[in-house]
């Protein structure tokens, strides 16, 4: 039976994916070494199974990375050695010894494919078997041992080229003593730490590991500027949702109709509900900037309702008379006097020279304005024509609505430059979200301008939000390689 | 516009398939931070490679083409209609200096103020009248003109407004030279209003700013300006008639200022009007649908990296036995990857003594362990196995383990040690890794130690 990336149960691996093309490199390593995390990382995949518990990958898994359709290369990511002194053992048996040594190792996997003492070894020497480079881990923060020879021998029975990566989990460095073993079985030895690896380090290591063949340069090459260029229209995508997200702070009013009950409880109530508002709001932003950087959402459940504590939430009460507000009453009562008026001046052919028009227009006005409250009382059919409202937001405190920025901000470029093996999640400390310099006194002040434009308290054409995105996205370009 | 029609007219009807869109990413990658100038090569690598019928764009060319041709001959006409002389009753010449100086300037304050309006405000989708004749015209004639940009449409007929004009011009030019070249024209000036000639010599001088140092002889003296006064009561009076010599002289002047307001000031604007032209063009090109979508089939790579088989991690039930107690003294200790003189000191740190040390897992072939371990009588022994807590258990050390316990010993330990530096105190996460393999594996008659 075969499985879905194209090895087989018994670890033959389909002859199609592996035929020396397409560059394939199996990350392979004693248990609890960091495989699973590089893999992660280079194929910038948080569905990878990340684990300090040993043994946890139990099958080889094929990660394609695949660009418009193009597959540029195949990451394994396979178990641990589990019997190595015992598979080598059986290569160097004596029936097969008289072999090539990369025959001998398909030899074995042929002959103890099926067998469950050997099923995590198999699964791990599949890919190696079949040509894939070799990419072996080790953790640089624990000594050297004489154990790992064994493990360096077998990956010397594959045909591919082969890098060590000296993966330094703890505190300590034995990096120096690992070095000087590994130089003795591998030609190329580099340090890479998938949890904290930036970006520029991930380009590196594909650099490095395009060296191993000639012909794999140019579909690393392919893929690094693809991962560039997804990087950059994450970061436009990125700034458009927290534009957008902001518009919806900054202008978001929540109503509540007050009918008898102490204001006091009206207040409270409503607070609570526009804070909550905010707060999802942050969430669905955060989530979405997650799906764009292809990860699983990171924030770490704090929410925004800390910071929101001193913020000044009520614009007051307001009144609406059939459902509409005072200016929307205004209007309608201006256009009513004006009909009114103009139908005098027809009557009069014309000779009142729009007189009528014009009384009837302010008469509209003033009523409405002097009257609002009377009409406010009245009762129609026995039923009061006005209702009051207690209005929360739009948040006036520009202040906050710059740390709402900061920590939409953080949360992204936080979300970009943490390599996909880092599963743990952002802290939105106020602290930590306020203390990095974000933006320029001028774009703080365009952004101020923005903000004011976009609950139209500026004159200004054009849909503010483009401006806002593009500004939001040379800042997030300041914090985030690509 | 040509630009922008050539490639509306691709987009819509040639798009390039996947393959191609895919090699144009090849070629086009490094224009991705430029989506107009990606947008613009791409539409001509297609054009040429597709070679791409332009009916769109030879439309356009023709119809415009067909307006500058009409706008330069009916300034022509214009100036012959201005300077009908049959010999009977002179030529005014304040009507040529309407139609060909104020006219132009009104004109162009008039179009640069539209233009103003544009760029500081919101672009203008639809001008106002004579502005919007070619827009008129051109809508008609256009195959996408329903589609289109009204903003660009706007721009785009504001400039050619700006060359049919220079064109009109020209043919006023034209037909002025013309005309006096192939009979002589008596040029007066005759207005109701009271102006001195010194006053109206004063404005044409003014008028004349520009070339007067240059040609001189283009401005008209004011002793000219005083003898082709024109009052029409009483016909053509003799004085007129005796200075009919230098009456023609006007058109030194006439021909300066057409060429001056009507042409070149028009000239000198119009890189402003193209300008814009270019940059609503530019917006109009990136906002298209289909050019949006182009720019991100090139730009955008569509990358996937996910596994398509399922991960099946391998989940332990923690262990629940809390692990055993190391005793004060054992038969016998084995050192997994472990020399001699290292177990000695793990054990001495930790108060057990032991009769025998042997070192195990150091030999490639598994069976060097075996015999060692029958060349000791194990029997009802007690046993502890040190091992290296950091590194994490794997099978081939359990099968040692299954090769000691067939030598029946009474028990087997196994002691998890730490660094040195660290009293050997192993951290209790690995302990834990330990036991709980240990455990999962259902390793009998074995515990692990601390």
């Amino acid at each position: 039976m075969e499985r879905q990336d194209g090895i087989s149960r018994s670890g033959k691996m389909h002859s199609g994916i592996i035929d020396g093309s397409i560059p394939s490199f199996a990350v392979t390593g004693h248990p609890n070494k960091g495989k699973s995390s590089i893999v992660s990382t280079l194929a910038m995949d948080s569905d990878v199974a990340v684990s300090d518990i040993p043994g946890t990958t139990t099958r080889s898994r094929a990660f394609p990375l695949v660009v418009d359709g193009e597959m540029l290369y195949t990451l394994y990511d396979t178990p641990g050695f589990q019997r190595p002194s015992a598979v080598l053992d059986a290569l160097a048996g004596e029936e097969i010894s008289s072999l090539p040594k990369y025959l001998r190792l398909r030899r074995f996997i042929e002959k103890y494919g099926d067998d469950p003492k050997f099923a995590d070894d198999i699964e791990l020497l599949t890919p190696v078997a079949e040509g894939s480079a070799v990419i072996y881990v080790v953790d640089g923060s624990k000594p050297y041992g004489v154990e790992f020879e064994t493990e360096m021998e077998i990956l010397s029975y594959g045909s591919g080229p082969s890098l060590a990566i000296i993966n330094i989990i703890g505190d300590r460095d034995f990096s120096r003593e690992w070095r000087v073993s590994l130089e003795r079985h591998f030609s190329i030895v580099k340090i890479f730490d998938p949890v904290k690896a930036d970006f520029s380090q991930i380009v590196s290591l594909l650099e490095t590991i395009s060296m191993m063949k000639d012909d794999w340069r140019e579909p690393i090459a392919d893929a690094i500027s693809a991962m560039g260029r997804m990087r950059k229209n994450a970061i436009s995508d990125s700034a458009a949702e927290i534009a957008s997200a902001m518009k919806d702070m900054v202008t978001h009013i929540r109503k509540m109709e007050i009918k008898g009950k102490p204001i006091r409880e009206y207040r409270e109530k409503l607070s609570h509900g526009f804070r909550n508002d905010l707060v999802d709001m942050e969430k669905k932003c955060t989530h979405r900037i997650s799906e764009i950087w292809r990860r699983r959402c990171l924030t770490d459940g704090e929410k925004c309702n800390d910071i929101m504590s001193g913020m000044e939430l009520f614009s007051g009460e307001s009144l609406s008379i059939f459902g509409l507000d005072r200016k929307e009453l205004i209007a309608i009562s201006a256009g009513a006097g004006a009909i009114a008026g103009s139908s005098i001046d027809i009557a009069l052919g014309g000779n009142s020279l729009f007189t009528g028009t014009l009384i009837g227009t302010l008469m509209g006005v003033a009523g409405t304005i002097a009257g609002f409250d009377k009409i406010y009382d009245m009762k129609l059919m026995g039923r009061k024509v006005g209702k009051r409202y207690l209005q929360a937001g739009p948040v006036k405190d520009m202040g906050f609505v710059f740390i709402y920025l900061h920590r939409l901000l953080y949360f992204t470029v936080e979300t970009a430059n943490r390599p996909h093996a880092d599963r743990e999640a952002i802290e939105l400390r106020e602290d930590i979200v306020s203390g990095k310099d974000w933006m320029s006194p001028r774009e703080r002040r365009k952004l101020h301008r923005l903000h004011r434009r976009m609950r139209k308290e500026y004159p200004g054409y054009g849909d503010p939000l483009e401006e806002y995105a593009k500004t939001i996205g040379e800042i997030l370009e300041a914090h985030i390689e690509f | 516009m040509k630009r922008y029609i050539l490639l509306k007219k691709l987009l819509k009807e040639d798009f390039p398939d996947s393959a191609r869109r895919s090699l144009l990413r090849k070629k086009y990658d490094e224009l991705c931070s430029d989506p107009y100038r990606l947008l613009i090569n791409s539409a001509k690598d297609i054009s040429t490679r597709k070679s791409v019928s332009h009916d769109s764009g030879i439309t356009l060319s023709g119809t415009l083409y067909t307006l500058y041709l009409f706008a330069l001959v009916l300034g022509t006409i214009t100036a012959f209609t201005l300077l009908n002389y049959n010999g009977q009753e002179p030529v005014n010449a304040i009507y040529f200096i309407f139609v060909s100086m104020i006219l132009p300037v009104v004109g162009t304050i008039f179009s640069l103020s539209i233009l103003t309006i544009s760029i500081l405000g919101k672009a203008a989708r639809h001008l106002p009248f004579p502005l919007s004749i070619p827009e008129k015209i051109l809508s008609s004639h256009l195959r996408y003109a329903h589609e289109m940009d009204k903003t660009l449409m706007a721009s785009f007929s504001m400039l050619q407004f700006q060359i049919l004009s220079i064109l009109f011009y020209t043919g006023v030019a034209i037909g002025l030279i013309a005309d006096i070249s192939v009979e002589d024209i008596a040029f007066v000036w005759s207005t109701t209003l009271h102006i001195e000639s010194g006053t109206l010599h004063s404005i044409l001088e003014n008028l004349s700013i520009f070339w007067r140092d240059i040609f001189p002889s283009a401005v008209p003296s004011e002793e000219l300006i005083s003898k082709s006064r024109f009052y029409r009561l009483g016909g053509v009076e003799n004085e007129i008639v005796a200075n009919r010599e230098i009456l023609g002289e006007w058109w030194r002047f006439l021909f300066a200022g057409t060429l001056f307001y009507g042409v070149v000031l028009r000239l000198v604007t119009l890189p402003l009007f193209v300008a814009y032209e270019r940059s609503v063009e530019k917006k109009s090109i990136l906002q298209m649908h289909e050019a949006v979508e182009l720019v991100e089939s090139i730009c955008r790579p569509r990358v996937e990296s996910s596994s398509k088989s399922p991960e099946e991690p391998l989940i332990y039930e923690r262990s629940p036995e809390a692990g055993g107690r190391l005793l004060h003294r054992y038969d016998i200790a084995f050192g997994w990857y472990m020399d001699a003189d290292t177990v000695r000191s793990v054990l001495s740190s930790s108060g057990t003594e032991t009769s025998q040390i042997a070192e195990s897992g150091f030999g490639q072939d598994g069976s060097d362990d075996i015999e060692k371990i029958r060349r000791r009588a194990l029997e009802g022994a007690s046993i502890v196995v040190v091992v290296k807590s950091w590194e994490p258990p794997i099978m081939d050390f359990f099968d040692f383990i299954e090769e000691l316990k067939e030598m029946n010993p009474v028990r087997i330990d196994i002691l998890p040690a730490g660094f040195a530096d660290e009293s050997y105190i192993a951290d209790e996460k690995d302990l834990n890794i330990w036991r709980d393999k240990t455990a999962y594996l259902g390793v009998g008659k074995c515990t692990v130690v601390s």
